[in-house]
């Protein structure tokens, strides 16, 4: 297996530490799928449990990369499956993150130590014109090919309502609130472009309105789904990213889903419902 | 978009108290230093709100907000009073973000109470987005009326509350009670702690910058437990002026004065008993 990418661009460093950063602090263990075309970052909190959140991140190679190889695992199955402990990521975040000035950073597959790593090289001007390469070794896991089916790619969520989220900075100081006085909340929206969020307890009940959002799609009227606010509000702590357009889907009890859109990648949220008690 | 006025359960007829306010952070930032338990007490006339956190009948923090810091504030009875859990109400004031008084946004609340057995009703807005919230209120317990007439004040000082809240920070944390003494004949306000590695004593000159006023008729000297004293911190920290009075019993009220925007006052007192198994010292 052979994994070589180069980026040069500042813009792209930068958003792909940003994306790496925010993937690792999601979960304790993050994948990395490789293929010819996309990475692929995936947070699965739990193998075990079906219901429970996925988080999934695609890039865009030929958008990041200004040099770009890989041989997967064999012809047949061309990809690379790679897992990061998310400690072992953060030295190397801190290092990357003042790599602003950086003239380029490679990352690639290697071995040391008879393990394998991920090898950042940063390559940093210094003082007097020469170059000061900095190089980060991050242990990871290879991934066997039988646990690849662990982290199929979702499909296409086909909504009972889509709606464009602009307040997402609102959402989540919301959400972080709502978690203090209660475990789960209900999120409804409507064709007209309506969208609350209620909590109810003995003590209190509260429910944000957002309105006069732009709907997507509409299957239905409206939907509604019962979702844990520890969860959704973790997330959102952690999401740092800038992206151009979130959009929020709606599968009646099902399915809450967020879609964070920008040019050269993709970050789903993919939070099941819970079935009322 | 939903009318803002359109989200009450029943008219207006039928709000006994309703108050609106174009900044909602100025009433959290108060009540939030006075949350050292769950439950207040609200009492609202038309001097304006007043809310009150009590430990065990002892210490007590008192709040108090007149009708001018608020944009409008509409009472129809003479006392209307309901206990509701501070610490819910806080996180419904601060829904929309940080309770930073100096970050840009400003929610805008309405409030209002339909009388005995009804919610207390909050309506937040900020950037066109809409928060309702209905807190449950339960029929008060009495809380401890301290009667602190000017009659029986021994000593009096108004200072900083800057300078106050360094020494508080400093107190020696392995003693149990702090003292204060003050004495017309002595030039200083003393702070004392006793703790294992020793007796501290903090001095501040009656002379000093710091002390705007000191009167003190006779000695007096009293200890107070150092947890009791705690509550007292978080408004210390907020206050831009303190007065402290002590009474011959040992009670002593401590009123911070807190600025808010416009320029306007906001003020809470505390309560805190002497330590009973203290005997007085001349």
């Amino acid at each position: 297996m052979k994994f070589r990418g180069k980026m040069i661009d500042p813009n792209c460093i930068k958003q792909f530490i940003g994306i790496l950063g925010c993937m690792t602090k999601l979960g304790k263990s993050c994948i990395l799928r490789i293929t010819t075309t996309d990475l692929y970052f995936i947070v699965r909190e739990s193998q075990t449990i079906s219901a429970s959140p996925l988080i999934w991140c695609t890039l865009d190679e030929g958008h990041f990369f200004s040099e770009f190889g890989m041989e997967g695992l064999s012809t047949v199955d061309n990809e690379i499956y790679l897992e990061f402990v998310a400690e072992n990521v953060a030295r190397t975040l801190s290092a990357l993150k003042v790599s602003g000035t950086a003239k380029s950073v490679k990352i690639k597959l290697t071995k040391k130590l008879s393990s394998p790593c991920l090898t950042f090289e940063i390559d940093l001007p210094s003082g007097s014109n020469h170059s000061r390469l900095v190089v980060h070794d991050i242990p990871v896991n290879l991934v066997p090919r039988r646990l690849w089916n662990d982290y199929v790619e979702p499909e296409v969520v086909d909504p009972d309502i889509s709606v464009h989220m602009p307040q997402l900075r609102l959402m989540k100081s919301i959400i972080e609130r709502m978690k203090n006085l209660a475990n789960m909340a209900t999120l409804h929206v409507t064709s007209e472009g309506l969208l609350t969020l209620t909590v109810e307890t003995e003590a209190v009940s509260v429910t944000s309105h957002f309105d006069n959002l732009h709907v997507e799609k509409q299957k239905e009227e409206e939907a509604s789904v019962t979702i844990e606010l520890k969860r959704l509000s973790n997330f959102l702590a952690h999401e740092q990213l800038n992206p151009q357009k979130v959009v929020c889907d709606v599968l009646q009890s099902k399915l809450m889903h967020l879609n964070f859109l920008s040019d050269s990648y993709s970050l789903q949220y993919f939070l099941p419902g819970i079935n009322d008690q | 978009m939903p009318n803002f006025s359109s989200q009450s359960t029943s008219g207006d007829q039928s709000h006994i108290l309703m108050i609106r306010m174009d900044n909602a952070k100025i009433i959290s930032h108060i009540l939030k230093a006075i949350n050292f338990k769950e439950n207040s007490v609200f009492c609202c006339t038309k001097d304006g709100l007043k809310v009150t956190v009590e430990d065990m009948k002892s210490v007590q923090l008192n709040a108090f907000i007149e009708p001018v810091v608020f944009q409008s504030y509409v009472i129809k009875e003479e006392e209307i009073k309901f206990q509701l859990n501070l610490t819910v109400l806080l996180e419904c004031l601060n829904v929309f973000g940080s309770n930073n008084l100096q970050s840009g946004t400003s929610p805008a609340l309405k409030l209002y109470y339909n009388g005995h057995g009804t919610p207390v009703s909050i309506l937040l807005e900020e950037s066109g987005v809409i928060t309702d919230c209905k807190i449950r209120t339960v029929h008060f317990d009495p809380v401890l009326d301290y009667d602190f007439g000017s009659a029986n004040v021994i000593g009096r000082i108004i200072m900083s509350s800057e300078c106050l809240k360094e020494v508080f920070c400093e107190l020696d944390s392995t003693s149990d009670t702090v003292q204060f003494s003050l004495s017309p004949d002595s030039a200083n306000f003393r702070i004392t702690t006793f703790g294992h590695s020793g007796t501290y004593h903090v001095d501040i000159p009656k002379e000093s910058d710091v002390i705007e006023t000191l009167h003190c008729t006779s000695a007096v000297s009293f200890k107070y437990k150092l947890t009791l004293m705690k509550p007292s911190i978080k408004p210390l920290g907020i206050a831009q002026k303190v007065s402290l009075r002590i009474d011959d019993t040992g009670l002593v009220c401590f009123q911070f004065m807190i600025k808010v925007e416009d320029n306007h006052n906001c003020y809470i007192d505390f309560y805190c008993p002497a330590d009973v198994d203290f005997e007085e010292d001349e």
